[in-house]
C-alpha cells in the first residue's frame, strides 16, 4: 500500500514535472510550424493490426489472386497528436505487391487526415521474418475532416511487419513517417 | 479463412517474393538498420546518483515492443533520467530482446530537450537523437553501430490522455 502509494506520489510529479515543461518549457511553436497552416516537420508512427481480409474485384482485381486487407491501429504525430487509423489496401498474393493503400487517421482532439500511399512490395528476411519496404514509400494527404478538411501534403514513410506464416508471432505492424502537412483553412 | 488465406499469401510472398538478403552488405554489418517500436511509462522516481538531484531530476522506466531489420519482433526495456525544468532526457538506456531469437541488443542515446507543443499535447525531439550500439548478447554479443532516433510522446497533463510513445530509427548494425 506503501509501496503503491509512493508509486502514485511520483507519477504524479512527473505530470507536474511535465506539466512544468508545459508551461515553461520550449514550446514547438516556432519550431515546427511555419506559420499556422503548415507544418514542415510533420513525423510520426503508428502500429496497425489486421482486421480482416477477402475479395473486392473492382479495388484490387481477380480474387484470389488480389485480395483487399483491413487494417486498425493507432499512433502519435506532430501534426495532430493522438490518432487512431482505419487502414485498407489491396495485395497481390503472387508477387507481394501492396497498392491502393489508404488510411484515415483520426485525431482525438479532432479532426481527420486521409493518407493515399504509392504502391511497395515488402521484402521478407526469413531469418527475422520481419517484412520491410526496401525504399522509403511516397504518401499524400488527400483532404480530411474538421480543421484537416482540405489539407493537402506529401511524406515518406516506412513499414515493419512480422509475417506470422514465417515464425508463428502475431504482432502489429509498425509504420513510421516524416513530411509536410498542409492545412486549408 | 480469409485471414488464414492472408497468411498464405504471405507465406507465397515468403516462398517466391523477393527477400532481404540483399540488403545486407555481408553477415555483420546490416546498413539498413531501422525501426519502430512503442513503450509505456512503467516507474518514476529518484535516482540521485544516476540522474541527479531530485525532484528536479527524475528517472523515468518504460517497457514496449517494436519491429526492427536486424532481428524482426522484439521488447524493450528502457529506463532515462529527465530534468522536470529543462525537459532534458538523458542517460538513455534500452535493452531491445529479440522475440524469435532471445537475443539482446544494448542502446544508448545522446541527450536530448523534448520540444511540447501545447496545439495538440505532442512532445518530441526537433533534431534526429544519435544513439549507439552498446553490445548484447547471444547473436549479438558485442555488437556495435549508431543510428538517428526520434521520439514522439503524448504529454498527458496537457490533454488528460495516455498513450504509448513512439520511437522509430535507423541506422547501421555491425556485429
Amino acid at each position: 500500500m506503501r509501496i503503491t502509494k509512493l508509486t502514485l506520489a511520483l507519477l504524479t510529479l512527473v505530470g507536474l514535472a511535465a506539466v512544468a515543461g508545459y508551461i515553461g518549457g520550449p514550446s514547438s511553436q516556432a519550431a515546427t510550424t511555419l506559420d499556422d497552416r503548415v507544418n514542415a516537420h510533420w513525423k510520426g508512427a503508428s502500429q496497425l493490426t489486421p482486421t480482416g481480409a477477402g475479395p473486392n474485384p473492382t479495388r484490387c482485381g481477380p480474387f484470389p489472386e488480389n485480395v483487399e486487407v483491413t487494417f486498425t491501429g493507432g499512433g502519435i504525430d506532430t501534426g495532430g497528436g493522438i490518432f487512431d487509423s482505419a487502414a485498407s489496401a489491396c495485395t497481390n498474393t503472387t508477387t507481394g505487391r501492396i497498392f491502393d493503400l489508404k488510411s484515415t487517421d483520426t485525431y482525438h482532439g479532432g479532426g481527420s487526415v486521409l493518407i493515399e500511399t504509392d504502391p511497395f512490395t515488402p521484402v521478407l528476411n526469413p531469418a527475422t521474418c520481419a517484412s520491410t519496404n526496401v525504399q522509403a514509400v511516397g504518401f499524400r494527404v488527400a483532404g480530411g475532416t474538421g480543421a484537416y478538411a482540405g489539407a493537402t501534403g506529401q511524406g515518406r514513410f516506412h513499414l515493419a511487419s512480422n509475417d506470422p506464416a514465417c515464425n508463428g508471432l502475431l504482432v502489429p505492424a509498425r509504420v513510421s513517417f516524416e513530411g509536410v502537412l498542409q492545412l486549408a483553412q | 479463412m480469409l485471414v488464414a488465406l492472408v497468411g498464405l499469401a504471405s507465406l507465397a510472398g515468403y516462398s517466391k517474393g523477393a527477400t532481404s538478403q540483399a540488403a545486407k552488405m555481408d553477415d555483420g554489418v546490416n546498413a539498413n538498420w531501422r525501426g519502430t517500436e512503442s513503450f509505456s511509462l512503467t516507474n518514476a522516481g529518484p535516482n540521485v546518483a544516476r540522474c541527479g538531484a531530485f525532484p528536479e531530476n527524475i528517472e523515468l522506466s518504460f517497457s514496449g515492443s517494436g519491429i526492427d531489420t536486424e532481428g524482426g519482433a522484439f521488447n524493450v526495456t528502457a529506463s532515462a533520467c529527465t530534468n522536470t525544468t529543462t525537459n532534458e532526457i538523458f542517460d538513455l538506456k534500452a535493452t531491445d530482446t529479440y522475440v524469435p531469437s532471445g537475443d539482446q541488443v544494448f542502446i544508448e542515446a545522446d541527450s536530448f530537450v523534448q520540444v511540447i507543443n501545447p496545439a495538440n499535447c505532442v512532445a518530441t525531439n526537433s533534431h534526429a537523437v544519435m544513439g549507439r550500439v552498446a553490445g548484447g548478447t547471444g547473436a549479438r554479443a558485442g555488437a556495435t553501430g549508431h543510428a538517428r532516433f526520434h521520439f514522439a510522446n503524448n504529454v498527458t497533463p496537457c490533454n488528460g490522455q495516455n498513450a504509448p510513445a513512439h520511437v522509430w530509427f535507423e541506422g547501421v548494425f555491425m556485429q
